[in-house]
């Protein structure tokens, strides 16, 4: 390695190591922040934001199911990434044109649903999109949609500021009450697409 | 301007260290600096590419080369044309050989393609790094990107601690 070569890298403008960075997954984004001081910089730049739970899954083979815990330690990685990562945004100075999260409905949801309510207020964003998955996901029972409809509604009502400017919402295996609908209506104003 | 090739309007490109290269108008406009360049009336006789030697200006030419649409008439309207799949799939190839090159040239041709704006280009020259920092241990990162660490050991802690998520 030649001395002029030595980071020619971490001198390039901020749009082209942007341009790198927002082609990486999140946790790759995340790793760069420790290469140097130079790459710390560059996720609070970034456009897109996109963290899904799936992608903090451990790989089982094809047919073995995700545990329980197997499913609340990935929906908690979700949240500390979304932290990480929406926090570290201190400066207004640069948009989230698409803030895309995907996670499971439970006990972190509602922690995961106010990071985002709290960045929508503080920092200028475009775009929103809530994909919440369930637990069960194959041949559910009516009592498990009944019951995911209701713990919904308490995500749902714990963070009216997230919803309310969220774009795109998909959910699934749930049934929601007569009386839930006008209300996410009422609340989700910027709502463009629901998928049941 | 010149013109040749069956009225083919050429364009002239010069590299800082003097090098001309006479291009078709819509090979350079492959480039979208250089397309706003035209569009707005700026580019009359040469465009003088800054920081972008001869040696690379010629491979980001041959780039834009191979990768303007071939079929209808130049301009505008030709590069709205996609290109069929048999033609894509022969792009890949020759993309692929076209960035089996060394370490500071891939660099340079980030940086040109940046400047440019070829957003092809970039995507190209930028995937080895993105493969890299997808695949590799951090030192191994940092040592591809010849990137020093200049965190003070308890500052390296900190960032660690805050983004324990994605170290796991």
């Amino acid at each position: 390695m030649t001395d002029n070569e030595v980071d020619r890298f971490s001198k390039l403008p901020d749009d082209i190591l942007l341009n790198i960075v927002e082609r990486l997954d999140i946790t790759d984004v995340a790793r760069t922040t420790i290469l140097s001081r130079r790459w710390k910089q560059i996720p609070a730049m970034l456009s897109k934001i996109i963290i899904t739970v799936g992608s903090f899954e451990p790989k089982r083979g094809r047919g073995t199911k995700l545990t329980s815990h197997d499913i609340a330690r990935a929906n908690t990685t979700v949240l500390e990434a979304t932290r990480s990562i929406l926090e570290s945004r201190t400066r207004r100075l640069y948009t989230i044109h698409l803030m895309s999260m995907q996670f499971y409905l439970g006990d972190d949801s509602i922690f995961i649903g106010q990071t985002v309510a709290n960045t929508i207020a503080t920092q200028k964003v475009a775009s929103v999109e809530f994909v919440i998955l369930t637990e069960v996901c194959t041949n559910c029972y009516v009592d498990d949609l009944l019951s995911y409809g209701k713990r919904f509604m308490v995500f749902f009502d714990s963070c009216p500021n997230a919803f309310g400017g969220l774009a795109r919402l998909w959910l699934e295996n749930l049934r929601l009450g007569e009386s839930d609908f006008p209300k996410i209506f009422s609340i989700c104003k910027q709502l463009e697409f629901l998928r049941l | 301007m010149a013109t040749r090739e069956a009225g083919k309007k050429m364009i002239m490109l010069k590299s800082p260290d003097g090098m001309e290269f006479e291009v078709e108008e819509a090979v350079a406009m492959e480039s979208q600096t250089i397309r706003k360049m035209i569009e707005d009336d700026c580019a009359d006789t040469a465009i003088l590419i800054p920081n972008i030697n001869s040696k690379i200006l010629s491979r980001v030419i041959e780039y834009c080369n191979k990768h303007v649409p071939t079929t209808g008439a130049t301009g505008a309207a030709a590069s709205d044309t996609v290109a069929p799949a048999a033609l894509a799939e022969d792009l890949k190839i020759w993309d692929a050989e076209f960035i089996k090159v060394n370490r500071a040239t891939r660099f340079d041709l980030i940086q040109a393609a940046s400047y440019l704006n070829i957003k092809g280009l970039l995507d190209l020259t930028s995937q080895t790094t993105i493969d890299t920092i997808s695949d590799n241990s951090l030192e191994e990162i940092r040592s591809f990107l010849s990137t020093k660490n200049d965190y003070l050991p308890e500052e390296e802690q900190t960032i660690r601690r805050e983004n324990q998520w994605a170290f796991q």
